[in-house]
């Protein structure tokens, strides 16, 4: 209290106030008692430093009485060793950051987990970025599990109460919520979203609708088939997509017994060729529930021709392979002269990013070597084996177009390089970079994408080979060694997961 | 070509506002007559006077030496930097020729003395007649500084009672410049120690809660700064050192005698690197294993230049350590020293907070003007309190409050995970910010 008083008659000022101090007999009362009253100033600041130190080196605890909150329990998966951590500090503070979904990728199928003391960087990653969390739970450990459980911004790491923040949180929140357990637990975001959907709104209904890409079985289809009666035509619309997507939903049974109607195979006799008849088809509000109501402006098709682009897009394209006995290829050389070729090419080339067809695919890349957006696509479904031959044939091609198109499609697709086309790549770039005449903006960039795909064993054979004594080469230079510093961290980092041994237990021994 | 560049020539400044107006001066037009050769700067230049100050720079390696006639009392003056920046950004503008004579007699004086030095050095003292005549200077300078320090803390205790007089709330009220001014004199009265009090002091005010005790305590502790030196000799002498430290008496390398110094095993116990003024400042806490003392390494850097390299938390090393004169030695000179590759941890020094405070409280006793204290507290469990304040629970449950500037509060709950670890940092008086964490053989810095 005295401490208060004296604290007032500072704030005031001793021309205002003469300022009092404790008396007693205590030392403290002592030593105060020997200042000068008369002396306001001075008497006042001794007084304050006597108090302030008697204060400060008798700082009083408190004491908790009640029990501590229940600690972490043991982990059983090692946690990763010190090397390794020190790769992933770095990613978190930024410097290739693109390459921590690897690194916890990696470090998952290695069986091991996060280091304790960046378990709160990485949830707040997570936070931020819903796309890392698929990668990110299984490395957690039952340290960064309790961790979540303390603070409300870590709650998508904790499975717990989903229930009370559908209900009741924002629609990122919701949103958000509903993307992951897309991912870990479709089936529960299904139950979570059929609850409440009679009082979402249509827009929100259109967008938890399309999170259901994630994850999509058979078991959503009943769902899905009930919305496509939706108010709103957005949401039956998104509806619509995602049942077209599988092939044992009713609205693909529809749409394909409408589209054997429409589109018959002729096989050829005597001189003539195999032809393919078309009946297109009308308006119908049978159509409009499956989603084919009208076209968009955009497109140049006829209105009928679109109609049936769509409905040819929603049918598994195997389908017509069996039907018709007849190789993809082969259907596709009939379909040269229909007069609705371009309608039917479209509907196919949906249908096979629809239905993820590999033999689709490989039919249908050489029609489309550089279109924007399908060449990679379509380049995506192929299996391993076939996407490599692909490649390589495109890369040992004579025509300078198709090695240019090849290192085009490699900067679109997202799929890791065996070591021969890793080889073949870079093979080519240095060819490139001999041959400049100019400086290849368009490559010198791509080169930073190419190192996330290349085979990170080959970081000391990418170093070697290149054309230092090139004209163009200053202008080469950064991007190149931009490509091996990515490469050479790609690497270590694996092999940092791979070799290292973990510290020991972060735990004390519950002896 | 001078061997520094603009920004180490900005840092030879003594401060801001000197580096400010040396960037005014440093413009040819000011300079009636330059010159340079390979050994010196000089020119003349044009103040606010009739005759122009004359300026001479003796271009010594590392570090440049400044003259000049003009009568200000800041080292080096702005005209000096001005010059120094002139030559450094336009060499051209500055003629090679042969020194004027004002500026000959200087450097032959300069270069005899330097001669002389490094005779001395070479004879290691077997003169007791040049011995006893730099004694004598020594004490002379000494002499000098004590007299203006003097004056600058009589005008510090003026300037304190009319503080109290007016109260605290009328001094919320003033501008930066109150303070910063009495802060600006106190350095011109060579008591830099006390100018870093002032300046911390500035910043209270607008604290927020408390700021009036707080301010009080700090202007109570000052005023017994100042009763302590007035009476300083009758004061046992290491307390003598410690009410020096705090005005701003420095120890060099040489000053501390052979005594001083502690050779054994260091284990760095923890690190913080923060911004003061241009300042960067490292401070450094190590632990002797065999001696048992906690030493204090202070490392400073101008802006952006890199602080000297010392090894890293969590590292041992072999190495002698200079303890300052001091009633409680912590702050310490590093030399000899070499990382040693060893595992072991550390012990926790005290057990549990209660112990922890009463030796805090004896170092208190000791030494009054103690800012930072290093504690360890072992067996001790992050918990978070109310309004996100963080806590640090010992074996007995009792709580001692980590700093809520301490950022990492979340990487060290993550790492105790509820289970108790060693935490170290610099206790406050009042707060806890924890520097590193230790469990088993690891070992986490902040």
């Amino acid at each position: 209290m005295t401490w208060q008083n004296l604290v007032t008659c500072a704030l005031l000022g001793t021309e205002r106030q003469a300022p009092e101090w404790p008396a007693g007999d205590d030392a403290l009362g002592q030593l105060l008692s020997r200042l000068d009253a008369d002396d306001r100033e001075g008497a006042l600041l001794r007084a304050a430093g006597v108090m302030a130190l008697w204060r400060r080196a008798g700082h009083l605890l408190v004491h908790d009485p009640r029990p501590l909150p229940p600690p972490c329990e043991a982990d059983d998966a090692p946690d990763c060793g010190p090397l390794a951590r020190q790769h992933l500090a770095l990613m978190l503070q930024g410097h290739h950051a693109e390459f921590l979904l690897e690194w916890l990728k990696t470090l998952s199928v290695a069986g091991r987990r996060a280091p304790a003391d960046l378990l709160p960087a990485l949830l707040e990653a997570g936070a931020a970025r819903i796309g890392l969390r698929p990668a990110l739970l299984p490395v957690l450990g039952q340290r960064g599990r309790w961790l979540a459980q303390q603070n409300p911004a870590w709650g998508y790491a904790v499975q717990a109460d989903d229930e009370n923040l559908w209900q009741t949180g924002q629609f990122e929140e919701r949103l958000a919520l509903l993307r992951q357990s897309r991912a870990t637990r479709p089936d529960r975001a299904l139950e979570l979203l059929s609850a409440t959907w009679a009082e979402e709104r249509a827009k929100q209904r259109r967008e938890f609708i399309e999170a259901l890409a994630e994850g999509l079985s058979m078991a959503d289809e009943p769902f899905l088939e009930a919305a496509l009666d939706d108010r709103s035509i957005e949401v039956t619309h998104a509806a619509a997509e995602l049942l077209a997507r599988l092939p044992e939903s009713r609205l693909v049974q529809r749409l394909t017994a409408r589209a054997l109607q429409g589109v018959r195979f002729q096989p050829g006799r005597f001189f003539k060729h195999d032809r393919l008849e078309v009946e297109l088809p009308e308006d119908d509000p049978a159509l409009r529930r499956d989603g084919i109501a009208d076209p968009p402006s955009s497109v140049k098709l006829g209105e009928k021709a679109w109609r049936l682009s769509r409905m040819v897009g929603a049918i598994p394209p195997a389908l017509w392979s069996q039907q018709w006995g007849r190789a993809p290829a082969e259907i596709l050389t009939v379909s040269r002269d229909s007069e609705w070729r371009p309608a039917l090419l479209e509907g196919w080339a949906l249908a096979t990013q629809r239905h993820r067809d590999p033999d689709w695919a490989e039919a249908l890349l050489p029609l489309y070597p550089d279109h924007d957006t399908l060449t990679a696509a379509l380049a995506e479904l192929l299996p391993p084996a076939r996407f490599e031959s692909y490649l390589l044939g495109l890369l040992g091609d004579a025509s300078t177009g198709g090695r240019a198109a090849a290192l085009v499609l490699l900067s679109r697709v997202q799929r890791p390089w065996s070591v021969a086309l890793g080889r073949a790549v870079l093979g080519q770039v240095r060819q490139r970079v001999c041959e400049d005449k100019q400086p290849d903006w368009w490559l010198s960039n791509a080169l930073r994408g190419f190192a996330r795909w290349l085979p990170p064993e080959l970081s000391e054979e990418a170093a070697a080979g290149w054309p230092t004594e090139a004209k163009q080469w200053p202008q080469w230079q950064k991007a190149v060694n931009d490509l091996l510093d990515r490469l050479r961290f790609r690497r270590a980092m694996r092999e940092a997961i791979a070799a290292e041994e973990s510290a020991q237990s972060d735990l004390p021994s519950l002896e | 070509m001078l061997p520094w560049t603009l920004e180490q020539v900005v840092a030879f400044a003594p401060d801001a506002a000197s580096a400010k107006a040396a960037r005014g001066v440093a413009r040819p037009g000011q300079w009636p007559m330059l010159g340079q050769n390979d050994r010196a700067l000089w020119g003349e230049c044009q103040g606010s006077g009739s005759v122009p100050y004359q300026i001479g720079i003796a271009l010594d390696p590392g570090e440049p030496a400044f003259q000049c006639s003009c009568p200000s009392r800041k080292f080096p003056c702005k005209h000096a930097i001005g010059l120094l920046l002139l030559a450094t950004g336009q060499p051209d503008a500055v003629p090679v020729g042969g020194p004027p004579a004002w500026l000959s007699d200087w450097l032959v004086k300069r270069e005899q003395s330097a001669r002389r030095k490094a005779s001395c050095a070479a004879e290691t003292d077997v003169d007791p007649e040049q011995q006893a005549k730099r004694a004598a200077a020594k004490d002379r300078r000494t002499a000098e500084r004590q007299h203006k320090v003097e004056a600058g803390l009589e005008e510090l205790e003026r300037w304190l009672r009319d503080l109290v007089r007016q109260g605290l709330a009328h001094a919320q009220k003033q501008p930066a410049r109150y303070w910063d001014a009495m802060a600006a004199r106190l350095v011109d009265a060579q008591a830099p120690g006390l100018a870093r009090w002032l300046r911390e002091m500035a910043s209270i005010p607008a604290s927020g809660e408390g700021w009036s005790e707080r301010l009080l305590a700090r202007l109570g502790l000052l005023q017994l700064l100042l009763a302590g030196y007035r009476r300083l000799g009758s004061l046992p002498e290491p307390l003598q050192a410690d009410i020096r430290s705090a005005i701003g008496w420095t120890w060099q390398e040489s000053d501390l005698p052979a005594g001083a110094w502690i050779r054994d095993r260091w284990f760095m116990r923890g690190q913080r690197t923060y911004q003061e003024d241009r300042l960067q400042v490292r401070r450094s806490w190590l632990w002797g294993r065999d001696c048992g003392r906690l030493a204090l390494l202070l490392d400073f850097a101008y802006q952006n230049q890199p602080l000297p390299v010392i090894p890293a938390p969590g590292v041992w090393l072999e190495a002698e350590l200079g303890f300052f004169p001091s009633h409680y030695p912590l702050r310490a000179l590093l030399r000899n020293s070499t990382p040693v590759e060893d595992r072991t941890m550390p012990p926790a020094l005290a057990d549990g907070a209660a112990p922890l405070l009463n030796e805090y409280a004896e170092a208190l006793a000791r030494q009054p003007w103690l800012e930072l204290w290093p504690a360890t507290l072992a067996e001790a469990v992050p918990v978070r309190g109310e309004a996100d304040i963080w806590l640090l629970r010992d074996a007995t449950a009792h709580l001692l409050p980590c700093h809520p500037g301490f950022a990492d509060r979340w990487r060290l709950f993550a790492l105790s995970g509820g289970w108790p670890l060693t935490v170290f940092g610099e206790w406050n008086g009042q707060q806890l910010w924890p520097l590193s964490a230790w469990r088993g053989d690891r070992f986490t810095a902040f």
